[in-house]
């Protein structure tokens, strides 16, 4: 496997995005319950070109950067398995002759959805109850940010593959 | 990469992380390690990134937590003093040391509850199992320590189970997250009391942690919140209630986090005050004679 500017670039948003998403922005004044999934849209924008099993993957690896920020999860290796069913989600969305930005967008809103579901499944097996509004803002915000960023990654990615540099 | 190499590499990686999931719920020690490199890799870099300059806000801020925390603390040694006074004249208690710590990081856990991250580490002299008070009360505990950071389990979070006394007869009871197995369903943020030995709550009483050897995990006599809410009597053995935390695990900023100090020297023997001659300082009393 080589080492390319577009896995750097992939590598350092995903580092990046998880200590913006843990550190900064609950300390700027975000609430908890409306900090956007970052992490998860990069990963959905890089599926969405690509297909499900690149998607997992890249969920796979991505939810494990974000697991192991402190404070590290707990149990080990939950996160990462749902951002991978998240990533697989996104990347069912990918068609080579569609390129338009309403499906990735989509593909977020489900890869966010499968998520939310992969939480609350979790917090119901271990609590008994779930709050609905504490993941339903968290999907409305992701979405949004999606809404910004998705266009920009997407810009940055088919240009990199487009030089050969991905 | 051709998609079959992609196939066994997410094949390999899932199987790598299902291994690690059911070691950390076996409580394996390997888990543990992969926690504490993430710790001491991706710690400082979160506190370089929380350690805006600290304003003079921020800095008395800590300093009155500080403060509260001594207060509380003194006003506790000061009961137990009396108390103990009132027994025997002695003064076995020894005191606290405070370290003010700043949350950088939180994350809602997969499981329910909330989980911190902490500026101060195993530099500042924290250990795993210190007990973590805010000015109102207690917090929580540390459950991971890596050289500059500190990973804090917030009261209520699934799984954490806390000794403590009720009300002013001390009742002794526990303290722990609402579970699936609950009767009653509880709002939201509050805990459920149990009580472990006969006695009835009451709407209003302080709930403070009883304590543990050595303070760890938790120190005694430290407010955990104040029952608002007692399950009807169906019978059961003991009775249980809902408690309202004073903390609100939201909001947490600055805390102090307790750093347990080791008895050095033995617990002295005193006489009874009005007994002549005890059974414990028979010999001392027989020498003096």
């Amino acid at each position: 496997m080589r080492v390319t500017l577009l896995g750097v670039c992939r590598t350092a948003y995903v580092v990046v995005a998880a200590l913006l998403s843990a550190t900064l922005l609950p300390r700027l004044g975000v609430p908890e319950e409306w900090v956007p999934d970052l992490v998860l849209i990069g990963v959905v924008a890089t599926a969405v070109l690509r297909g499900p099993v690149h998607g997992a993957l890249v969920g796979l690896v991505a939810g494990w950067v974000v697991e192991l920020v402190p404070p590290v999860g707990s149990p080990l290796g939950l996160t990462p398995l749902v951002m991978m069913l998240g990533g697989l989600v996104g990347g069912l969305f990918h068609r080579v002759s569609s390129r338009t930005l309403g499906r990735a967008v989509l593909a977020l809103a489900a890869a966010g959805v499968v998520v939310l579901l992969g939480r609350a499944a979790s917090v119901i097996v271990a609590e008994g109850s779930v709050s609905a509004s504490e993941g339903l803002g968290r999907l409305a915000s992701t979405v949004a940010v999606g809404l910004l960023a998705l266009p920009v990654l997407l810009a940055v990615d088919r240009a990199l593959v487009r030089r050969r540099l991905g | 990469m051709d998609p079959t190499h992609q196939r066994r590499l997410l094949a390999g990686l899932v199987v790598a992380t299902l291994a690690l999931l059911g070691a950390d719920l076996a409580g394996s020690g390997v888990a543990g390690a992969v926690r504490d490199a993430g710790g001491a890799v991706l710690g400082p870099v979160q506190r370089a990134l929380s350690g805006a300059p600290r304003d003079e806000i921020a800095a008395l801020e800590a300093q009155n937590v500080l403060l509260r925390a001594t207060v509380a603390d003194q006003q506790r040694r000061l009961a137990e003093r009396e108390r103990l006074a009132e027994l025997v004249g002695g003064d076995p208690a020894t005191g606290h040391r405070f370290v003010a710590a700043r949350v950088v990081a939180s994350d809602i856990s997969p499981l329910g509850g909330r989980g911190l991250t902490l500026d101060v580490g195993t530099r500042d002299g924290v250990t795993a199992d210190s007990t973590v008070v805010t000015a109102e009360g207690l917090a929580g505990r540390v459950v991971a320590v890596s050289p500059w950071t500190c990973d804090v389990q917030v009261l209520g979070s699934t799984g954490s189970v806390i000794g403590v006394r009720v009300g002013p007869a001390g009742t002794l009871a526990t303290v722990s997250s609402p579970s699936s197995t609950d009767r009653e369903s509880r709002p939201r943020g509050s805990l459920t009391l149990s009580f472990v030995q006969p006695g009835t709550p009451v709407v209003g009483d302080t709930v403070t942690t009883l304590g543990s050897v050595d303070e760890r995990p938790y120190a005694a006599g430290i407010v955990v919140g104040t029952v608002t809410a007692v399950d009807p009597d169906r019978g059961q053995l003991t009775r249980t209630a809902t408690v309202r935390p004073v903390v609100d695990p939201d909001a947490i900023d600055v805390v102090a986090v307790l750093v347990p100090q080791d008895r050095v020297a033995a617990r002295p023997e005193v006489p009874a005050a009005g007994a002549a001659s005890g059974p414990v300082v028979a010999t001392e009393q027989g020498a003096a004679s």
